[in-house]
């Protein structure tokens, strides 16, 4: 779990291949409790094997050989195991979609849509026949492998037989004692055995350093994400903006794709600065803002922060002075005090300062809906007071408004589910957080928004379309300029009349 | 709307559909109440699934129609959405999956969009309920949704949840708007409230 949060982005999480060694080392890790165990184990059946050898040749060298007959048994074991193996892996990624069904068809969020749909009995049909084929598959390879060692025991158990009645052959002939019979009629079921175990502990160790080998990979992917996003030459966040932060022809495509969603934009946010980024879906607006709070990094093209690049700051750092409320806002359920004191965990545990926080954030009448005031219960799961989208999204902003002291405050269609009195009042409060975050520290307040009539209110609005910027400028400069800015604010106008 | 879609019972009065009590209508089965419903939830599911599931969903019986599933796609105005994904109907929404891909909110609202209206057009749903259906559409997307979509499924009972007042404009019939706000309540100070902020009211 370090690994996976120690990676600085978010990109990985969205790479099929990674989630394929995630689910894999998830199932496996207990092969990863004790990698010794096996190798040692290993060694022991090689020696106890060798001495059933050593002891077999002592009565008529030819029966040293004995165990060859037997080495096909072991091979078959062996692989029928890393044969298994394989198989899992190639079934990782149905083995998630199994999970996203289940999850469908018991989660609370999706049961609504579900039953109204009518759409349990195909889910589970759907999940049903996933998980039949994928079992099939695994049965299928069970018996071709079980069919396969059962031949490779035939094989040895005529072997045993052989060498059992032609012994029994050489004592009645006088050439060897009737002890020299017994010995090899014990030692042979003993091999049956040995070889048995020596199969498994070679598939244990191969299993195990598979599992090694995937979390070396994770550990290698994690370092070389850190690597990259935090290059040598480290420089401190500066405690106050003096110009401004800039992107330099930064262009972006997500890992994976080679459509670029942001293309060679150049813009510069003047310290203190209060900025709105509007466009229409997919223009890259929320994009822009996670390359700010570097959950991406830029394919190309470089963000500065007074003339710093942005690379050379330690990320934590970094988003250590980085208050941000997104659009797809997480849901922590916990306590109300806790899941709003998360946005800054020094100063969790204090009503004051979370209460503080939702009053920048324009949400303080939630606390008297909850029962219980901050220390409510939040969510279903955990027998808690569950809270409307809208409630859920005050919870969020709150969030946001933790930190005191941003350099940059990024608001993603923060309102989208709020009623008007309470999208009239945030309004007036973002102001006045913007010009606290301005005054104390130069920080800079960007709003991603569809909502125009907060959009004008800012000193730069920024108009993308398809991944550039298309209009820059003050409300009143891009209403004389009559394009796009103007066109889109009289469309949302018109809907009032 | 839980008690519409009789997700629960009112525990008093009783709710009617052309006079007969929808507590006596069978909720599921092939003629149960809830074919008679369709609606786009303000937390809509996100199936991880195909781009066609994601639509075909909204009428399975009507599933195989491929004709009837591309025109509610081009109804909501997700086309475009279908048109950039890499193998089209049958990529996994997805980047979970190999060869899908990720939709961002706007992109996946027009598809619950879509497979609201599948569910009219082919599925027979009398009652439409949107839930707060443009929260994460853009300004033209909104305005296309109620020009065009609301156009498309006249006829049908549609129930709106807004607190955008552009959207409930646009709407309830004009005269109903003058009626409230001539009433001056709740309706009027809200309605005035975001329309204020535009300088028109």
């Amino acid at each position: 779990m370090d690994l996976v949060a120690a990676v600085p982005g978010v990109a990985h999480h969205e790479l099929s291949e990674y989630s394929d060694r995630m689910e894999l080392i998830r199932t496996e890790r207990t092969y990863l409790a004790n990698p010794f165990n096996p190798i040692s184990w290993t060694l022991a059946s090689v020696v106890s094997t060798v001495t059933v050898i050593v002891l077999l040749g002592s009565v008529r060298p030819v029966l040293a050989l004995l165990p060859l007959v037997g080495l096909p048994a072991a091979v078959a074991n062996g692989r029928a195991d890393v044969s298994l193996e394989n198989l899992l892996d190639a079934q990782a990624e149905d083995n998630r979609r199994l999970r996203h069904l289940l999850e469908l068809a018991t989660e609370p969020p999706a049961a609504k849509e579900v039953r109204l749909l009518g759409l349990g009995r195909e889910i589970v049909e759907r999940h049903g026949a996933l998980f039949a084929q994928l079992e099939r598959a695994r049965v299928r390879l069970a018996t071709r492998n079980t069919a396969g060692v059962v031949a490779a025991w035939m094989v040895f158990g005529a072997g045993y037989a052989g060498a059992v009645l032609w012994s029994m052959h050489l004592a009645r002939t006088g050439a060897i004692s009737a002890g020299s019979v017994l010995l090899v009629l014990s030692l042979g079921a003993q091999m049956n055995m040995q070889l048995a175990e020596l199969g498994w502990n070679v598939a244990w160790l191969i299993r195990t350093y598979r599992a090694v080998g995937r979390l070396v990979w994770l550990s290698d992917f994690a370092a070389e994400a850190k690597a990259n996003a935090d290059p040598p030459a480290r420089r401190p966040v500066p405690a106050v903006l003096r110009q401004g932060i800039a992107f330099d022809s930064v262009s972006f495509a997500y890992p994976g794709t080679d459509r670029p969603v942001l293309h060679r934009v150049d813009l510069s946010l003047p310290q203190g600065a209060t900025v709105a980024v509007v466009g229409e879906n997919g223009a890259g607006k929320t994009t822009l803002a996670k390359l700010l709070v570097r959950l991406y990094e830029p394919t190309s093209g470089r963000i500065s922060v007074d003339g710093t690049d942005l690379r050379s700051f330690d990320i934590e750092e970094w988003r250590a002075r980085i208050s941000a409320g997104f659009q797809d806002f997480a849901r922590f359920e916990l306590v109300a005090r806790e899941s709003i004191g998360v946005g800054f965990v020094p100063d969790m545990a204090s009503s004051a300062k979370v209460g503080a926080a939702l009053a920048r954030g324009a949400a303080e009448d939630l606390v008297e809906v909850l029962p219980d005031g901050l220390a409510t219960q939040l969510g279903r799961e955990f027998d808690g007071t569950e809270l409307s989208i809208g409630q859920w999204q005050k919870i969020a902003l709150g969030r946001a408004m933790m930190r005191e002291s941003p350099l940059v405050l990024l608001l993603d269609e923060p309102t989208a589910s709020l009623d008007a009195p309470t999208e009239h009042q945030l309004f007036e409060r973002f102001a006045g957080a913007a010009r606290q975050v301005a005054d104390a520290h130069g920080g800079v307040t960007i709003l991603v928004s569809h909502r125009f009539s907060t959009v004008c209110m800012a000193d730069l609005i920024v108009v993308l379309d398809g991944g550039a910027i298309q209009e820059l400028g003050s409300h009143d400069q891009l209403m004389a300029r009559g394009g796009r800015y103007a066109e889109l604010y009289r469309l949302q106008a018109s809907g009032y009349c | 709307m839980k008690l519409l879609c009789r997700f629960y019972d009112p525990d008093e009065g009783r709710i009617s559909v052309d006079g007969a009590d929808l507590a006596s209508l069978r909720p599921d089965g092939a003629d149960g109440w809830h074919r008679r419903v369709a609606a786009v939830f303000q937390d809509y599911v996100q199936f991880e699934l195909s781009a066609y599931d994601n639509v075909a969903f909204g009428a399975l019986e009507r599933r195989g129609d491929e004709r009837a599933v591309a025109e509610a796609v081009a109804l909501a105005g997700a086309d475009r959405v279908v048109g950039r994904l890499a193998e089209g109907w049958s990529t996994p929404l997805s980047r979970q999956f190999s060869s899908g891909t990720q939709l961002s909110g706007g992109e996946w609202q027009r598809l619950a969009l879509a497979r609201a209206l599948f569910a009219v057009r082919a599925g027979g749903a009398g009652v439409l309920i949107l839930d707060e259906p443009t929260a994460g559409l853009d300004v033209r997307g909104e305005a296309e949704v109620y020009e065009r979509f609301l156009e498309v499924t006249r006829g049908t009972t549609t129930i709106v949840i807004s607190h955008r007042f552009s959207t409930v404009r646009r709407v309830v019939e004009a005269g109903t708007h003058a009626e409230l706000l001539a009433a001056g309540r709740v309706y009027a100070t809200m309605y005035r409230l975001q329309a204020e902020r535009f300088g028109t009211a």
